[in-house]
C-alpha cells in the first residue's frame, strides 16, 4: 500500500513537472501580465493604455511560443480587454468584426475555392511552355509567375499550387534528395520567395495588407483603394523580381543546368489534365470579376464585401462546396486576425501605441522625429526582424499602430510596415509561403538563412528607394 | 524488431514530423491536398515505406513477398495521428503511423494511447532530451546510438540497489535468451567498499542469469558510476539499466544516473521501467 502511494505521488510529481515544462511559455505570459498589471504604471501613460500594452506583451509571447492554439489567443484578447477594463464588451465585439476581417475571411475562402478548381496542372504546363528545360529559365518562370499570381490570390494559395510542380521537377531529376540539395533549394525557394515578393502588391496579397488597411479605415483614411495600393506597391515587385532571381541562382548553384528529362516527365504527367474545362474557365472569370469589384466597387462596398461576394458566386455557380471551403479555411487564424485588429485599435485609442512610439523616439534622441529616411529605415529593420521571428501578419497587427505613431505620414508608414513585414525570408516559420515549402522536407532551415539575408537587405534597399524617389511623385 | 521478437511484441513505427506553425495550417492543408492529387507522398510516408520494406526483406513480416504492393496514399486519419493501411490485414504485428508535433509530447501521447512497453528512438546527447525521454514517456526507452547491424553485441547490465534493478535484470535475461547474447553484470561503487545493498543486488543478478542459463560474467568496479558505465560499454555492448526511482524534482534539476549515462553514451542503451 505504501509503495503504491509513493509511486502515485511520484507519478503526480512527474506529470506536474511535465505540465509546467510544456506550458512554461503560457506561465511566462501570465507572469508578465501579472507583473505589468500589479506594478504601478508609468505616469505618462493612462491605466487603460498600460493594460492594453500588458495584453499585447502576453499575446506576443503566446503567438511566438504557440503556447495556446491561435483561436485560444484570439479568445484571450477578447476576454482580457473586457476583464481588464480596456473596453466594454460591445466595443470589443464591434472592433472584432470590420471590413478588414471580412476581407481576410473572403480572401482565404476565395483561395480555398481556387485551389479546388485543379488549376495547378494547367499552371505547370503554362510555366514549362514559357520557360523550356533550362534550370535558370525555370527559376525565372517560377519567381515571376509566383509573384504575379500571389499579388492577387495570396502567397499561400500560389505556393500550394506550385509546390507539386517544383517537387515533381526535383523528384523527376533524382529520388535521392541529397544528390540535388541545391536544385531543391533553388526551385522551391523560387516559388516561396516569388510568392512573398508578390504578396505586397495588392491588399488581397496577404492578411497583413488587410490588417493595415483596417487600421487606416479606423483612423478615417477611407480613400485608400485597391488600385491606389497597387500603384504604390507594384513597382517594388517588378524591381525585386530580377534581384531575387539573381540572388537565388548565385546562392544555390544547381547540380543540373538542364532538366530535360524531368520536364519531359512533368509534361507527360500534366498533359493528362487535358484542355481547360468550362468549370475552370468560369472559375477564372469569377475571380476576374471579383478583382474588378475590388478595383471599381471597393470605395462604395468595401473590399471585404466584394471578397465575400466573390465567394458567394463560387458557391452559387456550384464551383465549390461549402465543405471544401470549410476544410481549407483556418477559422482560428481569421479569429486571431480579428482579435489582433481589435487589440491594435485599442492600442491606438488608449494611447498605448503612442507611448511605445514616444519611448522609442526618446531612446534615439528624437532622431526618428527629425529624419524621415532614418525613421523609415528604422521601421523597415524593426518590422523585418519582428516578421522573421514572430509572423508577418502578427507583426503588422502589433507594430502597425506603433509605427503609425512614430511620426510622418500615416499612409507612408502604413505601407512601409505592411510591405517590410513581408520580408520574412530568413526563417521557415515566419510566413505561410516559407512554412509550406519547409514542410515538404526538401529544404533545410539553413537554406532560408543563406539566401534570406541577401533577399532581406536588397528588399529593404529597394523599398527605401521606392519610398524616397517614387512615392513622393505619386502622393 | 529483434527486440520485439524477443518479447513476441507488436511493433509500431512512428514518424514524428516536427511541429509546423499553426498560422500556416490552411496553406499546408491545401498544399497537402494538391500534392496528394499529384501522387507525391507527404513527408514521412517514404520513411515508413522504407521501414516496411526493410523489415519485410529481413524476414520480420510473415508472407511479405506474397503481399500486394505498398500503397503510399492509403493513409487513414485517426484522432491524434494518421495510419498507413498495410497491404495485408494479417500483418497485425506491424503498424505504421504518422504524427505531427513536439516529439516528446507525441511519443508520450502514443504510449498513453496504445500502452507500448518499449519506445525505440535514435540517439540524442542533449541533456533536456535525455531527461524528457526517461521522465515523461511512460515506457522503457531503447536509444539506438550508432547501432551496428553486423555486430554481435553483449549486454552490459548495470546493477545497483535501486528499485528497478531487478526489472532490468529480468528484461536483460529475456533479451539475452531470445537473441543468444552474452551478459556482463557491472556494479560500480563510488567508494572502495561495496555495501550490502550493492553486493546483494550484484549476487542476485548473477544467480538469476545462472538460473536462466544465460552466459554471463560479473565485474565490480569503483569510481564514478556514469563514467565507468560508459567506459565499460565501449562500442560493442548495449547498456541495460533500470530507470531512477528518485524524486522527480531532483531529477529535473540535477539529473539521474540513467539520464547522465544516456547523455554520455555513444552506443545503444536500454532504460527499463
Amino acid at each position: 500500500m505504501v509503495k503504491i502511494t509513493s509511486r502515485n505521488h511520484s507519478r503526480f510529481l512527474s506529470n506536474t513537472l511535465y505540465w509546467i515544462d510544456k506550458n512554461r511559455w503560457l506561465l511566462l505570459a501570465f507572469l508578465v501580465g501579472a507583473i505589468m498589471n500589479l506594478a504601478p504604471h508609468p505616469g505618462d501613460i493612462s491605466l487603460t493604455g498600460w493594460r492594453t500594452l500588458s495584453v499585447t506583451a502576453m499575446v506576443l509571447i503566446l503567438i511566438v511560443s504557440e503556447a495556446l492554439p491561435l483561436a485560444g489567443v484570439a479568445l484571450f484578447i477578447a476576454v482580457a480587454q473586457v476583464v481588464l477594463g480596456i473596453a466594454r464588451s460591445a466595443t470589443v465585439a464591434s472592433t472584432f468584426m470590420s471590413d478588414a476581417v471580412f476581407f481576410i475571411m473572403g480572401s482565404l475562402m476565395l483561395a480555398a475555392a481556387i485551389i479546388h478548381q485543379g488549376l495547378d496542372a494547367r499552371l505547370a504546363l503554362g510555366i514549362i511552355r514559357l520557360t523550356g528545360n533550362k534550370t535558370s529559365r525555370l527559376v525565372i518562370g517560377l519567381v515571376t509567375i509566383a509573384a504575379i499570381l500571389s499579388s492577387f490570390i495570396g502567397s499561400h494559395t500560389v505556393v500550394a499550387m506550385l509546390l507539386p510542380v517544383g517537387m515533381s521537377l526535383i523528384r523527376n531529376t533524382s529520388l535521392d534528395n541529397k544528390q540535388v540539395t541545391n536544385l531543391s533549394a533553388l526551385l522551391l525557394l523560387s516559388i516561396a520567395y516569388g510568392a512573398i515578393i508578390g504578396s505586397v502588391g495588392t491588399p488581397s496579397g496577404g492578411a497583413r495588407n488587410a490588417i493595415m488597411y483596417g487600421y487606416w479605415m479606423d483612423l478615417g483614411f477611407h480613400n485608400i483603394t485597391y488600385l491606389i495600393w497597387m500603384k504604390h506597391a507594384y513597382p517594388l515587385i517588378l524591381l525585386e523580381i530580377p534581384f531575387a532571381i539573381w540572388i537565388l541562382l548565385h546562392t544555390f548553384k544547381p547540380e543540373y543546368e538542364n532538366l530535360d528529362s524531368a520536364v519531359r516527365k512533368l509534361k507527360v504527367k500534366v498533359a493528362h489534365g487535358g484542355v481547360v474545362t468550362g468549370q475552370q474557365k468560369l472559375s477564372i472569370f469569377l475571380f476576374f470579376l471579383t478583382f474588378l469589384g475590388w478595383i471599381t466597387l471597393s470605395e462604395r462596398l468595401g473590399l471585404g464585401i466584394v471578397a465575400i461576394a466573390g465567394v458567394l458566386l463560387y458557391i452559387v455557380f456550384g464551383l465549390v462546396k461549402w465543405e471544401d471551403i470549410n476544410r481549407n479555411t483556418n477559422w482560428g487564424v481569421i479569429l486571431l486576425f480579428a482579435a489582433a485588429i481589435s487589440l491594435g485599435v485599442q492600442m491606438q485609442r488608449t494611447g498605448g501605441a503612442l507611448w511605445v512610439a514616444q519611448s522609442l523616439t526618446a531612446l534615439t534622441g528624437d532622431l526618428l522625429i527629425h529624419s524621415e529616411p532614418l525613421r523609415n529605415g528604422f521601421m523597415m529593420i524593426i518590422t523585418t526582424v519582428m516578421a522573421n521571428t514572430l509572423s508577418s501578419a502578427a507583426t503588422v497587427a502589433i507594430l502597425g499602430p506603433i509605427n503609425i505613431n512614430l511620426g510622418g505620414d500615416p499612409i507612408t508608414t502604413g505601407y512601409i510596415t505592411a510591405i517590410s513585414s513581408a520580408f520574412a525570408y530568413f526563417t521557415a516559420h515566419a510566413a505561410p509561403a516559407t512554412m509550406i515549402i519547409y514542410s515538404s522536407g526538401m529544404v533545410r532551415s539553413s537554406h532560408f538563412l543563406r539566401a534570406g539575408w541577401r533577399m532581406g537587405l536588397v528588399s529593404m534597399a529597394l523599398l527605401m528607394l521606392v519610398t524616397m524617389v517614387y512615392w513622393p511623385l505619386i502622393l | 524488431m529483434q527486440l520485439a521478437n524477443a518479447f513476441l511484441a507488436q511493433v509500431t513505427v512512428a514518424y514524428v514530423e516536427p511541429p509546423l506553425a499553426s498560422m500556416s495550417s490552411d496553406g499546408l492543408n491545401m498544399a497537402r491536398e494538391t500534392l496528394e492529387k499529384w501522387g507525391i507522398p507527404q513527408p514521412g510516408v517514404e520513411v515508413l515505406e522504407w521501414a516496411y520494406r526493410f523489415m519485410g526483406a529481413a524476414g520480420y513480416i510473415d508472407g511479405f513477398h506474397q503481399m500486394t504492393p505498398f500503397q503510399q496514399n492509403r493513409l487513414v486519419s485517426k484522432s491524434q495521428h494518421q495510419e498507413l493501411v498495410l497491404p495485408s490485414t494479417y500483418n497485425e504485428k506491424l503498424r505504421l503511423i504518422l504524427r505531427r508535433g513536439d516529439i516528446i509530447r507525441e511519443l508520450r501521447q502514443a504510449v498513453e494511447e496504445d500502452q507500448y512497453h518499449v519506445t525505440v528512438i535514435g540517439g540524442s546527447g542533449e541533456r533536456k532530451m535525455a531527461h524528457d525521454l526517461i521522465e515523461y514517456i511512460d515506457s522503457s526507452i531503447f536509444v539506438v546510438n550508432n547501432f551496428k547491424e553486423d555486430l554481435t553485441y553483449k549486454l552490459l547490465l548495470c546493477v545497483d540497489d535501486s528499485n528497478r534493478t531487478r526489472l532490468a535484470v529480468k528484461t536483460a535475461a529475456v533479451v539475452a535468451a531470445a537473441l543468444n547474447l552474452e551478459v556482463v553484470v557491472l556494479t560500480v561503487s563510488k567508494t572502495t567498499r561495496f555495501g550490502p545493498g550493492y553486493t546483494a543486488a550484484h549476487n542476485w543478478a548473477m544467480d538469476y542469469l545462472a538460473q536462466k542459463e544465460i552466459k554471463h560474467t560479473g565485474i565490480k568496479r569503483t569510481g564514478d558510476p556514469v563514467t565507468t558505465f560508459i567506459n565499460e560499454q565501449g562500442t560493442d555492448k548495449i547498456i541495460v539499466m533500470g530507470s531512477s526511482s528518485g524524486s522527480a524534482i531532483k531529477k529535473f534539476f540535477r539529473g539521474s544516473k540513467p539520464q547522465k549515462t544516456l547523455q554520455g553514451s555513444k552506443s545503444p542503451i536500454l532504460i527499463v521501467k
